[in-house]
């Protein structure tokens, strides 16, 4: 059997897919991939289904053994990556052999990075899906984070590599514009309020992880605070009562009573998705309509760039 | 900036995201959670032809998540709009009672005194109103297994923290305004916490995965410490 062994861990990692949809009504999280972007590219680049599983990593520091002839792909965060010591390139698949260590260093700038395998890891689905949530203890290999010494059965896979051209690599900033639509409780909001909340700067804080990042700024003053809780969605800007912004990202909680001022368009989660404490976010709105075309453009865009062949 | 998508006598359409609509019942009344029930299920039916991903029904209201590359607001209102038209079957489990033992102690209810000074009453009366009623299931969410209770006295109603604890223990029980539940794991939140409850609310390999369901009762009889290390309880 092919396996892909954790030597070390690392900062924290994850096995992931596009989520859990089909269990909202009794509080099920969606989970998934915080970097969609990142985890398209992986699963493109190895030839994988849209939906494949892969491992989501923070921060990096993790050590790899592979037991048996695999394919991988290493996208996301900038870090270094090393065969038996070799460099490799991200963004780009690459042949491993049975007994092959696979290093990754420490990122500087982003914060997830996603390791792909061609045929991706088998792992038993969990209401639905392999997401890791592990504050629900769902999904993964027994709903926590993957530890030291575990072994991940994974596809015996040889196939052409190929890569991301250099240009078309996403890069990760630490000052983030989030383009948000207006919904929800936007109403209920003050001119002054909405023009406190767009006009400056915020800064990321470190309590924030997949489940949401809280931003720190002038805080916005008397927010409304007699909600009836109710679904909360991908990128969704809680205000609570102190007037600091919570967005809202995989792990989110499903129903929830604090006001909302609007929804953080999808793309833009995924930039939020790769910042630190202390990065810099500004918001600025855009109509449904716009953020529709924008996401479908991406996609679009995406999909009609050309890998290029990687000789090994 | 256009949030109203449309509005119908009872039920008004607002956008929640890209890809997401959220509808709200506009005269909320004792059958509104029975109302959102009987149009989920009449939404499920359709949820594939119409490309909607994901429906997280409350008490007064229904998110519907749709695949953005496959449809719009516009269109999957549209669709809903129709079927508001028709009128909607309530959806009501006459539903079972459950009881769960709570343990008061000060050391595992950061808030109690908190909501015994803003009622002007002893800790041991807030407790006691606490566990008078029955309190009705009128949501499942935010986690899995917390279900939303109510609702308590007014006079031990307290709205939720100013900044949400980045910590609140596995099976605390909170109060936000007239609303009470047990927090089913340790997660962030911003209710008043006046107990622990060591019964596991959520168990994803067991059957059931949760003790109640939307329509059930549940009740709350006080444990002592002792006790409540004894099933399970963790300080």
């Amino acid at each position: 059997m092919t396996k892909l062994i954790i030597q070390k861990s690392g900062f924290g990692c994850t096995l992931q897919d596009l989520g859990r949809f089909d269990y909202g009504g009794i509080g099920l999280t969606t989970g998934g991939v915080a970097d969609k972007v990142a985890y398209y590219w992986a699963n493109r680049i190895l030839g994988n289904q849209t939906n494949a599983s892969l491992i989501e990593v923070t921060i990096g520091g993790m050590v790899m053994v592979a037991k048996g002839n695999l394919t991988l792909c290493i996208t996301g965060a900038d870090v270094a990556v090393t065969v038996n010591d070799k460099p490799v390139r991200m963004w780009s698949s690459f042949h491993v052999r049975s007994d092959d260590v696979i290093r990754l260093g420490h990122s500087q700038t982003g914060m997830r990075i996603y390791v792909g395998i061609a045929g991706g890891i088998i792992c038993d689905k969990q209401f639905g899906s392999v997401s890791t949530v592990v504050r629900e203890g769902v999904g993964g290999l027994n709903g926590c984070q993957l530890q030291q010494g575990e072994q991940l059965t994974v596809a015996e896979q040889h196939i052409e590599l190929q890569g991301l051209p250099f240009k078309k690599v996403p890069r990760y900033s630490q000052s983030v514009i989030l383009r948000y639509v207006p919904s929800y409780q936007y109403q209920q909001f003050s001119h002054q309020q909405i023009s406190t909340f767009e006009q400056q700067v915020y800064q990321v804080t470190e309590q924030s992880d997949r489940m949401g990042y809280r931003l720190l700024g002038n805080a916005m003053n008397d927010i409304p605070n007699d909600l009836v809780s109710e679904g909360i969605c991908l990128g969704a800007i809680q205000i609570p009562p102190d007037g600091q912004p919570i967005v809202l990202l995989n792990d989110r909680q499903t129903l929830g009573g604090y006001p909302k001022l609007g929804a953080v368009l999808s793309l833009d989660i995924y930039k939020l998705a790769q910042c630190r404490a202390k990065a810099k976010i500004k918001f600025e709105p855009l109509s449904q309509q716009e953020a529709l075309l924008r996401v479908r453009e991406f996609w679009l865009q995406q999909q009609n760039t050309m890998l290029m062949k990687v000789v090994s | 900036m256009q949030i109203q998508l449309a509005e119908t006598a009872h039920w008004q359409i607002m956008v929640a995201s890209e890809n997401a609509i959220i509808l709200y019942i506009k005269n909320t009344d004792s059958q509104s959670i029975s109302q959102v029930a009987g149009l989920t299920h009449r939404i499920k039916l359709y949820q594939q032809q119409w490309h909607l991903v994901r429906l997280l029904p409350s008490y007064q209201s229904l998110l519907i998540e749709f695949d953005i590359l496959q449809t719009d607001h516009h269109k999957v209102t549209e669709q809903i709009s129709q079927l508001l038209n028709e009128p909607i079957d309530s959806d009501s489990n006459s539903g079972k009672n459950i009881e769960l033992p709570i343990y008061y102690g000060l050391e595992v209810a950061p808030d109690l005194s908190r909501i015994a000074e803003h009622a002007q009453m002893t800790t041991d009366d807030v407790i006691k109103m606490h566990q008078q009623q029955k309190y009705h299931v009128y949501a499942i969410g935010f986690a899995p297994g917390f279900a939303y209770l109510g609702y308590v006295d007014n006079q031990i109603a307290m709205p939720r923290h100013e900044t949400p604890r980045a910590n609140v223990a596995q099976g605390s029980l909170g109060i936000a305004d007239r609303q009470t539940a047990v927090y089913p794991m340790a997660s962030p939140g911003g209710w008043n916490i006046i107990g622990r409850c060591p019964t596991k609310l959520f168990q994803p390999n067991h059957q059931p995965i949760m003790p109640f369901a939307v329509g059930d009762t549940v009740s709350f009889y006080a444990v002592e410490r002792d006790e409540f290390l004894r099933l399970g309880g963790q300080l």
